[in-house]
Parts: structure tokens; C-alpha cells; sequence
């Protein structure tokens, strides 16, 4: 055999295991023991992550292929699986895959300059290693990328795709306008599923989504408190991934609950990420590398935390059931990182004053324009407020174009100085 | 007759007496009707040489590089104290993020982002007649002068015959009736933009006759040799030198499928339609699609229907730098062209004044390829 063939028989193999319904609950229970020590909302994640796989994969009900801004709420209302391909990169590059899907996508004219998210989700979909999605939807938001990777994927597979495309400006004609387009959605998706959409499932679904807003909010609140009760880096891993896939669903709210009680016992026993703080740091970008790395750690060595992360806002209001859709069509226009940039700048000014930060760092994911294009703008502002600020250049998932040498100087060199001032 | 040149452009048309004033604008998807209508002369800006890297410390050195040559370009001007008013479009995160500093460091007399919806469907284009609108009344107020549905009208008229001029002068070239290079014809698009139109438009009559007229035995039988075919797609074509290297190499371009080129030209406003807004919202929002549209995916379909009925022998992707709406185009397009048995190239624009000796070589390398193949 030559090592072409082995090559493809150890495709075959993966894809196989990836298509393979049972392999999620063996990863489950696996996981289970593993990480026994783990938080209990830890594992919670794990179980509705690999459940959500293995009922794609057993077709119990439609498969639809989304992004992270496109409200999960409509989706579970709707009585559909949704599959979210940039979050299961993120905990495909955790589990060390990354490059096996990134050369694929790269063999296949997903260039090197495409933000590495879509790159190792078009090696997975390219690989057979995703469930075949029956219909693709998503939002404009916030990237380029997230229509062009979404409309490629429906062509791939042959199916239809819907795109939520908010207007640039918030005001009352571009509401009406998106709350007219979800509700178009909500046909479209049951003419091509033939499922009856009932506006009482969505005004349940929206009310769970109520409650667990509430319940974040609260963690919110817990987290101004100094030690910083919960670590800004799980909070960019798994909790983020329930937060852009689980609201409106039971699983969600009971997600967000045994979270709060973690939360709440840490803060009734003063108990923090590091007891004694000498910096907090605001994480700008909603994502961070997901593979090793020392930038964790060496905020740990200068007992600094991640007391927030611009991401973890609630910036929505509360949903009124009467008026599902336009709940939802708010939710999607007022996006912190839609729209103008003063936008995104005054809500993390705002952030830097409730939790007390003394520092902020954004994440500049390579291939990110949206956010990374804003991030010089973002320093000039709180220089204003003297507030120090580091673009930290990095990649969330592709390792090649992370260098450890390199983020050590510069993430030292700040943390020296935001370590000062207090 | 010989060709104008763009300086001649500059000095001949543009400053004659009753040439109205620039308004610089960078996307194809920008109404220039109604900026004609306002009384302004829209100007197409694609800054070649002005080193994209000044731009790093406003902008992400990720972005393309004509957002960040367009920054540099705009930045001196505001020190030379010449910025001019401007229209920008919502076209791509990189145009969003460019609009963020240009209203924060450059703010003119005058600028306008655009919105532009990436559907099709009624009530986008409901929306994004209501955009136009906004632009209209900004425009008026800027001026004091109101803008006229005969104003409207005229301008439509204008640039429908300046795209049918530029469609029929691109026929006889494509199926070389006149010896036209693919170069001096796109040369002409930029030119025409920034002229006043019924000038321009007289003026490429007269061209179209000229070269008719010249169309020799010589052209016949250079039309017998058959030269290698080639489409070249992608955004923004910055240097048209490219084009002229492609040509010196003895390629043949039958489509350059960029906005500033094929796209720019290939449809036009409906003169019927009684509501000149309408019209307008419609003509942008129908038209050939560029790659940050989801009907991209009709062009590029067309794209292979006219590689199959034109016989096309070779498909070259021409694109900017960090352009993720164009670079998400190529796979899948790329794929199908390739089970045609089409080879393609994949070069990308950095906005410079010369066409590096690497990009030189692989277009003659792909071009043997494509001959001895
Ligand atoms: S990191 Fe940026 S470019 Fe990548 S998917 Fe997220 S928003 Fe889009
Ligand atoms: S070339 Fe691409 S990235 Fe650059 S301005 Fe045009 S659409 Fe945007």
C-alpha cells in the first residue's frame, strides 16, 4: 500500500466515524469520565453539543446549517436541528484537527486568506464529516463570509438557502423590513419541511429565551465583582457556544441555571479565577485560539483575569410575545458589532466601566475583517480614556499562524503595564 | 482620430466651462444618475501607487488593497485640502470599516454610505429605493437644488447610450471586426465616467466609425489566427496593465467579468419605467451581480455558458488581495470549470504601478500551458 492509500482509507475512517450516530454518545460517555472533574456546566455542554450531533446524524428531525447571529430561537421554534459549522471548528481545533480539514479546504481553493473558521468548516463539509444539512440558513452578520461560506454550502449540498440580510441603519423602516423578512423565513422553512409553523411553539420558545436572558444577566452581574467569579476563557469556549446555540430551548435555560449556581457559589465563598487580582481585562472579538497556547497562562502569571468579554453583553431587550418577530428582528439590528463602529466603541466603553477594567484586548483573528478593521478605532477611543489597549494578532483556529514567541513579547509587555496601574 | 488619453480626458473635457464638479465614489453599485442629477460629475477613483501600507495604522493590514490605497489616496488629499464630496457603498466589510474612518479622520463636506441589500427580492428592493432616497434628499440639501425626475431622466438616458456604445464598441472588438485592444477599450470605461456624458458619448460615435472605417485586410486576417481565449473575472481590476501584459503575451480576452469592466456595461436602466427611482433601485439591484451578491451565483453561471459558447480556453481569476466576497466565488466556480477541461490561473491585484516580473511569468507560463495543451 502506498501513502496515498493509506491516506484514503484513513478519510474513509474519519468520515465514516464522523457519520456514525453512536460515535457521539461514545464521545459523550467518554468525555463524561474524563472530565468527571469538571463543572457540572461543563458537561452539560458536552452532552447537548454531541446530542445535537447524533440526532443530526440520526435525522430525527430537519437539519439546517446556520451561523452564530442568526437567532437560535426562531430555529427552535421552527423544530429543527441547527448545526452551527463555526462553532464545531472551534472545538474541532481543541481536539487538535484542525489542519486535517484546513489542507482539505486549502486543496480545494479555500484560500489561506479566508478567515479560518470557514476553512476548516469547508474541509469538514468537503471531508464528510458534518451531517448533511436538509436547508441553510443564516444572517449577513457580522462578516462577509458568513454569506458567501453559507451560500457555498447550500450549492455543495444542493439545497436551499435563506439569508437574513439586515439593513446597515437601525431605524424603524429597516426594522419593519427585517421583522417582514423573518417571518417569510418562518414560511419558507415549513413549505420545504412541512411542518406546520405555530406561532404559540415560537411564543414558548421566545418565552424560555426570556428566562435565560434573565439568567444571564445575572452572571452578568455576579461577574462585576472582583475576584472575577467566572474564567473569561471557558466563557469563549463552550459557554459561548450555548449562548449562539441554545437560546430558547429547555436545554438552554437549564444550561444557564446550573451556571448561575456555579457563578453564585463563587461569589457567596469570595471565591475568584485568581483571589488576588492585579489587572482586569476585557476581551474584545468573540473568539479566542482554541488550540494549546500560553496566553491564558501568561495572564494567570501576572494575576490578571478576563473579567468580561465584549461577546457576553446582553444587548437585546427583554421579547414581547405579542410581537414575536419584531422581538427577534431587534435582537439581530441593535448587534453591537453591526452597523457603524460608535456602536461597538459605546458599548465597550460602557463595559470598561462596569467591570472595572483596567485593560483590553482584542483578538485580531486573521482573515476577521469586520472586527479586526475596527480594532484601531477602538484603541484611539480608549486611549481617550486612558485605558491601554492590545491587538493581539493570532488566528482562533489555524496554529500556523500563531507564534508563541510573538505573543508571549507583546502580551508581557502589556500586561506589565496594565499590572501598574493598579 | 486618436484616443484620448485620461490626462487629455482631464484637460480637454473636464475643465470646459460647463463641467459640473466631481463626486468620487468607489463601487460600481453607486447610483450615478442620481449624483449626475444632482449637478455633480461622478469620478470613479481606483488610486493605483498610493501605497496601501500608510493606511495600516487606520486600518487592518487583513483589508484589500483598494479600501486601504482609497484611505491613503483620501488622507493626502485632506492634507492637501482637496477632498472632494463622496459617496460610499455598503459593499463589503472592508468598504463598512473604511467608512468608519473616513467619518472619523477624513470627514469632507460631503459623504454618504450607502446601503445596498445583497437580495433581489421586492422588498429589498423596496428598501433599497428607500436608501436612494435618503441619498436624494442628502444630495439636495447639500446643493439647495432640488433633483428633477427629468433631471433623473436625462441622466439615464446618458449613461444607457454610454453602456450600449461601450457594449457595441466591445461586440466588434470580441469578435475582432475592429483591431481593438482589450486595454484601450476598458481604458475608455474610466474615462467616460468622469466626462460629461454627452460629450463622451459623441465622442465614442465618432470612435466606433473611425475604427470601422479602419477595420483592413490586415484585421481579417489577424481574426484567422487563432489566439487563446480567455475570461478573466473577479472584483475591482485595478491596473489594466495586466491586460496589456496578458495581450503583449498573446491572450485574447473575451471577458473581463469585473465591475469596472463586462458588469459595467452589460445591462441597462429601464427608460419605460415611469418612477425614476424605481428604475434606478432596479438596474442596481438586478444587474450582473458582483461576488458580494447572492445572485452571484446566475453569474456565474452565465459565465459558464458564455465559456462554453464562446469557446473560451482559459479562465484567469483576477482578485484583490483579502477580498473574501470573491475569494468564497472561486471553488466552487473553479470545480466547474475545470470539469469542462478548462485550465484556470489565480492572480491577485495589489494596486501597484507595475505588474511584477512573478505575475508576468506565470500569465506567459499559463498561456504556453494553454497553447501546446
Ligand atoms: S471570526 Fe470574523 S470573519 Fe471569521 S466567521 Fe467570525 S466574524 Fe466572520
Ligand atoms: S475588492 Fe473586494 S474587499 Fe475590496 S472593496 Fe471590492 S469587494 Fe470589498
Amino acid at each position: 500500500m502506498d501513502n496515498s492509500n493509506n491516506d484514503d482509507l484513513k478519510d474513509k475512517i474519519i468520515s465514516l466515524l464522523a457519520q456514525y450516530p453512536f460515535t457521539y454518545s461514545l464521545f459523550q460517555n467518554f468525555g463524561n469520565f474524563y472530565f468527571r472533574k469538571s463543572d457540572r456546566s461543563f458537561l452539560f455542554w458536552l452532552q447537548f453539543f454531541t446530542q445535537q450531533l447524533e440526532n443530526a446524524y440520526q435525522r430525527k428531525k430537519p437539519v439546517v446549517w446556520t451561523n452564530i447571529f442568526t437567532p437560535s430561537e426562531l430555529l427552535y421554534a421552527l423544530d429543527v436541528i441547527p448545526i452551527y459549522p463555526e462553532m464545531i471548528s472551534a472545538s474541532v481545533a481543541s481536539i487538535g484537527l484542525a489542519n486535517y480539514f484546513i489542507e482539505k479546504a486549502e486543496s480545494n481553493f479555500y484560500l489561506p486568506d479566508l478567515c479560518s473558521f470557514y476553512r476548516v468548516a469547508s474541509g469538514m463539509y468537503l471531508r464528510n464529516c458534518l451531517p448533511k444539512p436538509d436547508l441553510v440558513i443564516s444572517t449577513s452578520l457580522l462578516c462577509d463570509g458568513s454569506v458567501r461560506f453559507f451560500q457555498n454550502v447550500s450549492r455543495y449540498y444542493h439545497c436551499d438557502y435563506f439569508l437574513i440580510d439586515p439593513s446597515y441603519e437601525e431605524n424603524e423602516k429597516s426594522l419593519i423590513y427585517l421583522t417582514r423578512e423573518l417571518e417569510s423565513l418562518g414560511k419558507w422553512v415549513s413549505e420545504r419541511t412541512d411542518r406546520e409553523f405555530s406561532l404559540n411553539t415560537f411564543r414558548n420558545c421566545l418565552a424560555l429565551a426570556n428566562e435565560s436572558r434573565l439568567i444571564i444577566q445575572k452572571i452578568n452581574q455576579l461577574r462585576e465583582n472582583s475576584p472575577a467569579p467566572l474564567s473569561g476563557w471557558n466563557a469563549l469556549a463552550y459557554q459561548l457556544y450555548m449562548y449562539f446555540s441554545s437560546l430558547g430551548s429547555e436545554a438552554g435555560l437549564e444550561f444557564y441555571e446550573i451556571l448561575s449556581q456555579e457563578v453564585e457559589k463563587h461569589v457567596a465563598q469570595g471565591e475568584g479565577v485568581i483571589n488576588q487580582e492585579k489587572a482586569r481585562v476585557l476581551w474584545l472579538h468573540q473568539l479566542r485560539p482554541y488550540y494549546p497556547n500560553i496566553i491564558w497562562q501568561t495572564l494567570l502569571d501576572y494575576d490578571t483575569v478576563i473579567a468580561f468579554e465584549e461577546i457576553s453583553q446582553v444587548w437585546w431587550p427583554e421579547y414581547n410575545l405579542a410581537e414575536p418577530f419584531l422581538g427577534l428582528a431587534k435582537k439581530i439590528l441593535t448587534n453591537p458589532g453591526a452597523g457603524p463602529i460608535n456602536r461597538r466603541i459605546s458599548s465597550i466603553l460602557n463595559l470598561i466601566e462596569k467591570y472595572h477594567i483596567d485593560g483590553a484586548i482584542h483578538f485580531n483573528q486573521r482573515g476577521c475583517r469586520q472586527s479586526c478593521g475596527g480594532a484601531p478605532l477602538i484603541k484611539e477611543f480608549l486611549k481617550m480614556k486612558k485605558i491601554p489597549m492590545l491587538i493581539l494578532d493570532g488566528d482562533g483556529i489555524d496554529a500556523r499562524n500563531y507564534s508563541e514567541g510573538q505573543t508571549r513579547t507583546r502580551l508581557e509587555a502589556f500586561l506589565e503595564i496594565i499590572s501598574q496601574k493598579n | 482620430m486618436t484616443l484620448l488619453t485620461l490626462s487629455d480626458i482631464d484637460n480637454k473635457i473636464i475643465n470646459k466651462k460647463d463641467q459640473q464638479p466631481f463626486m468620487t465614489f468607489f463601487c460600481s453599485y453607486t447610483p450615478e444618475e442620481i449624483i449626475m442629477a444632482s449637478g455633480f460629475q461622478p469620478k470613479r477613483v481606483i488610486p493605483l501607487g498610493s501605497d496601501p501600507s500608510l493606511a495600516n495604522s487606520f486600518l487592518d493590514s487583513n483589508f484589500c488593497p483598494y479600501v486601504r490605497s482609497i484611505l491613503t489616496w483620501a488622507m493626502n488629499l485632506k492634507q492637501d485640502k482637496a477632498m472632494l464630496p463622496t459617496v460610499l457603498v455598503n459593499s463589503c466589510d472592508g468598504m463598512r470599516r473604511l467608512y468608519d474612518v473616513w467619518n472619523y479622520y477624513l470627514k469632507n463636506s460631503f459623504v454618504y454610505f450607502l446601503d445596498l441589500p445583497r437580495k433581489q427580492e421586492p422588498a429589498s428592493k423596496e428598501q433599497f429605493k428607500l436608501s436612494l432616497y435618503r441619498l436624494k434628499e442628502s444630495l439636495e440639501e447639500f446643493t439647495g437644488k432640488k433633483i428633477t425626475e427629468e433631471k433623473l431622466d436625462m441622466a439615464i438616458q446618458q449613461n444607457n447610450e454610454f453602456r450600449t456604445l461601450l457594449e457595441k464598441l466591445d461586440q466588434l472588438r470580441q469578435n475582432q471586426t475592429i483591431d481593438l485592444s482589450s486595454y484601450d477599450f476598458l481604458k475608455l470605461i474610466p474615462e467616460g465616467i468622469q466626462s460629461s456624458k454627452r460629450d463622451y458619448n459623441h465622442y465614442l460615435d465618432n470612435y466606433i466609425v473611425e475604427l470601422l472605417k479602419k477595420a483592413t485586410e490586415r484585421d481579417q486576417r489577424r481574426k484567422k489566427a487563432k489566439l487563446p481565449h480567455l475570461l478573466l473575472t473577479g472584483t475591482v481590476l485595478d491596473n489594466l496593465e495586466l491586460i496589456k501584459t496578458i495581450e503583449e503575451y498573446g491572450g485574447f480576452i473575451d471577458i473581463a467579468d469585473h465591475c469596472n469592466g463586462w458588469r459595467y456595461y452589460v445591462n441597462k436602466i429601464d427608460e419605460q419605467e415611469p418612477d425614476k427611482m424605481e428604475a434606478i433601485a432596479k438596474f442596481y439591484l438586478e444587474k450582473t451581480a458582483c461576488p458580494r451578491m447572492l445572485a452571484s451565483e446566475e453569474r456565474e453561471e452565465r459565465l459558464l455558458e458564455i465559456i462554453r459558447a464562446r469557446n473560451i480556453d482559459g479562465v484567469i481569476f483576477y482578485n484583490q488581495k483579502f477580498c473574501d466576497p470573491s475569494l468564497f466565488q472561486i471553488p466552487l466556480l473553479r470545480e466547474k470549470i475545470k470539469l469542462m477541461g478548462i485550465p484556470s490561473l489565480f492572480l491577485e491585484g495589489d494596486f501597484s504601478l507595475d505588474i511584477s516580473g512573478q505575475v508576468k511569468t506565470r500569465i506567459q507560463a499559463f498561456l504556453e500551458a494553454i497553447e501546446f495543451g
